[in-house]
């Protein structure tokens, strides 16, 4: 597998305000390469330095193995992007707007025609082909910012938070579209702040925050690096304190508390924990209701790594 | 390329509304507007009598009839105005012709001396209305006419012919534009100056170009800067849209003043869309250059573009009349550089002068100030990285 991008201790400042502080990136072809972190983390940044459009106070950035440059034409005709703000023209219905960005890589007339046909088709816009993008809805505004960046079929595509303010349908068709591009061949570079997002199609995913790569991983590599393991609930009518103290003596339990008739039992990491809690219920005659095992998520790994959550 | 760059262009800013409005819609309102207010002028000045003219002179003894029949230009000319019923000529003793002007029985007495090498005359008004001005007006001009006949006499008698056959055109040009009231020549210069107004409002679309094309301007700027399309391309296509607009409004302008309202714009079309078309480039060329020489918000820009636009066009006297004149006496090298007031003296040029030289200097002055606006702009948009998004 090649390397699609590579970014070396990029520093960009705004003024100021050091938005990207010695940042690294290594992307390879064929993932669904998440970035994730939250709100002003850098992310979009990242992607205006890569694209070449962004002036850059020090490192390098490669794609294709070669260097990007705001003149790399050759590279950027194999990029696709989706950028964040809708970037579309009002004056354009959805298929002139399609066909005019298109426009923009593919000369050849007939081919574009079908590439066109085939991003409507794809973002299921074929009713509202002759529609101004004003009278869209959020969701299908969105869904048109996304045809304008693909329909050219590029080889790595940059998407930027293209699921903000799109309803939870639209969103599941959105991301099954993006995992659909990337089964047809292309490296998808994905920016979000929302963990289940990043979590559910992405291959690989880096967490950022205040401009700096802090982690880099697989979903599973990542939940590995923090001490956190599952958090197992289970609903008690009524717990003593001892029986609580006698759950901390339990192997790879770290923390227990008992909220709201809930006994909630963390572990570090460690197998069969489920299993032996109930079976110390049985021993000690604790009639229990509902229990259930939750799983670290992305959040609890932003957490554990920044000291904060990643939802504002 | 190019021209899938050119065709969506023209495109788009044939969808946009607003520019519409203000370059196609609006003169075309203000058209109508001078269309109505001067056909009321006109009505009134349709109930212009004939002017009455009391023709004496101040020489004892000497009959004022017999002696203007010595002179035969002049005899000639008093009895064309005459036959064609602008004048209505009497003669009179010096006396009498005082008392028929100060009764208002006419307009005005001609009093003719007798000189060394012809007549003199000078006019006596009791009022000062319209009929007054027009006779002094047609006298003038006839005094101008009659010193390059002496003069083509003494110098030249084969060409006096001709010389007299262009100044009795060039009298009864100026008995058109101020006797028939059906003629609206006089009014033209309004015209013309609603098509300089025209031109350089054609910086709007100048400067919402140069808003697609500047990535720290707009989300569609920068997602055309990630494509491969280079940006000389983007800019020389887009500007040459524009200009497209910009012509394709104003013969839709023209055709409707001519066609719809019935001006009468002379027949000199070609002058008309030359300058339209240089000054379109330079109104253009000008919003290509308030785009990229004022930073902020596109919002910011199109106010401040309003705005100087707009006092470049008062200056140029779009606005207010005389103000070119008062500029012309206090520094007239500002009327040589302000653009609109460049754009506004060649339409005006058009049909003021038979004389070409004032429309060539301006169309020059305009190719000069597109070339300059057209570099900087074209120097500041070729860039490709921005500091900002
Ligand atoms: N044009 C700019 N001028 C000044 N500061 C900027 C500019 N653009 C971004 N910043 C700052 O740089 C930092 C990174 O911004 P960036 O837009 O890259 O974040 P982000 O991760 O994309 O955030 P979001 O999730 O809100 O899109 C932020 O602190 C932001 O305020
Ligand atoms: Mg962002």
């Amino acid at each position: 597998m090649s390397k699609v991008v590579e970014v070396e201790n990029l520093v960009k400042r705004y003024k100021e305000l050091v938005a990207l502080d010695h940042f690294n990136l290594e992307i390879e072809e064929g993932e669904i390469f998440g970035l994730l972190g939250p709100n002003g983390s850098g992310k979009s940044t990242t992607i205006s330095c890569i694209l070449g459009l962004l002036k850059y106070d020090k490192g390098s950035i490669k794609v294709f193995g070669k260097t990007m440059d705001a003149s790399s034409y050759d590279i950027k005709k194999d990029i696709g992007v989706v950028l964040q703000n809708v970037a579309v023209f009002d004056e354009l219905t959805v298929q002139e707007n399609i066909d005019y960005f298109c426009g923009l890589y593919i000369n050849d007339k007939a081919l574009r025609k079908q590439y066109v046909e085939e991003a409507i088709a794809f973002t299921g816009l074929e009713e509202f082909r002759k529609f101004q993008p004003k009278k869209l809805s959020g969701g299908l505004l969105r869904r048109l910012n996304i045809a304008c960046g693909i329909a050219h079929k590029p080889k790595l595509i940059f998407m930027d938070e293209p699921t903000v303010a799109v309803d939870p349908q639209s969103r599941n068709k959105i991301l099954e579209g993006i995992q659909e591009l990337n089964k047809n061949g292309a490296t998808i570079i994905y920016t979000s702040h929302y963990m289940e997002e990043v979590e559910q199609i992405c291959t690989r995913i880096a967490i950022m925050d205040q401009g700096k790569n802090l982690a880099i991983g697989t979903k599973e590599q990542l939940k590995d690096m923090i001490k956190t393991g599952e958090m197992i609930q289970a609903e008690i009518l009524d717990a003593a304190d001892d029986l609580i103290d006698k759950v901390k003596e339990l192997p790879h339990v770290y923390k227990a508390e008992y909220v709201d008739n809930h006994l909630k039992v963390h572990y570090t990491k460690g197998q069969r924990n489920l299993v032996r809690l109930i079976d110390f219920f049985k021993n000690n005659d604790v009639s229990f209701g509902r229990v259930y095992s939750e799983l670290p998520t992305l959040n609890d790994v932003f957490l554990e790594i920044t000291g904060k959550e990643l939802r504002d | 390329m190019f021209w899938h760059l050119y065709k969506c262009r023209v495109k788009i800013l044939l969808h946009n509304k607003y520019l519409l409005f203000w370059i196609g819609v609006f003169p075309i309102l203000l058209g109508t507007f001078f269309h109505m207010a001067f056909s009321e002028i006109t009505e009134k000045s349709e109930s212009l009598e004939t002017i009455g003219v009391v023709v004496t002179t101040e020489e004892n003894n000497t009959d004022a009839e017999k002696l203007t029949k010595e002179y035969e230009g002049f005899y000639s000319f008093i009895s064309t105005m005459e036959e064609q019923g602008y004048f209505e000529v009497s003669y009179a003793s010096y006396e009498d012709a005082m008392n028929v002007v100060s009764e208002d029985e006419a307009d005005g007495a001609l009093v003719l001396t007798k000189t060394e090498n012809g007549i003199d005359m000078s006019l006596v008004f009791a009022g000062s209305g319209m009929n007054e001005t027009i006779l002094k007006n047609m006298i003038n001009t006839y005094k101008y006419g009659e010193k390059v006949i002496t003069e083509a006499a003494m110098t030249n008698p084969a060409a006096l012919e001709s010389v007299i056959d262009e100044l009795y055109s060039e009298v009864s040009v100026n008995k058109e534009i101020s006797l028939n009231a059906k003629n609206m020549d006089i009014y033209n210069q309004y015209y013309f100056a609603l098509f300089a107004m025209t031109c350089m409002f054609g910086a709007s679309i100048g400067l919402l170009n140069t808003e697609h094309c500047q990535a720290d301007q707009s989300t569609v700027a920068v997602r055309r800067a990630a494509s491969p399309t280079k940006k000389m391309a983007m800019v020389l296509s887009e500007y040459l849209a524009a200009v497209t607009i910009m012509e394709l409004l104003f013969v839709i302008l023209a055709a409707y003043l001519v066609l719809v309202l019935g001006v009468d714009l002379g027949n000199r079309y070609g002058l008309i869309a030359l300058a339209s078309f240089v000054a379109s480039l330079l109104g253009v060329a000008l919003g290509y250059f308030f785009g990229v020489v004022i930073k902020g918000k596109q919002s910011a820009k199109e106010g401040i573009q309003m705005a100087v636009i707009l006092f470049l066009n008062f200056l140029a006297g779009l606005m207010v009349g005389n103000m070119k004149f008062i500029i012309e006496k206090a520094c007239p090298v500002f009327n040589r550089i302000n653009p609109a007031a460049i754009i506004s003296d060649c339409f005006y040029s058009i049909c003021a002068y038979d004389d070409l030289s004032m429309y060539v200097r301006c169309i020059i002055s305009m190719g000069i100030w597109t070339v300059l606006l057209a570099t900087v702009s074209i120097m500041v948009l070729r860039r490709e990285k921005y500091a900002n998004l």
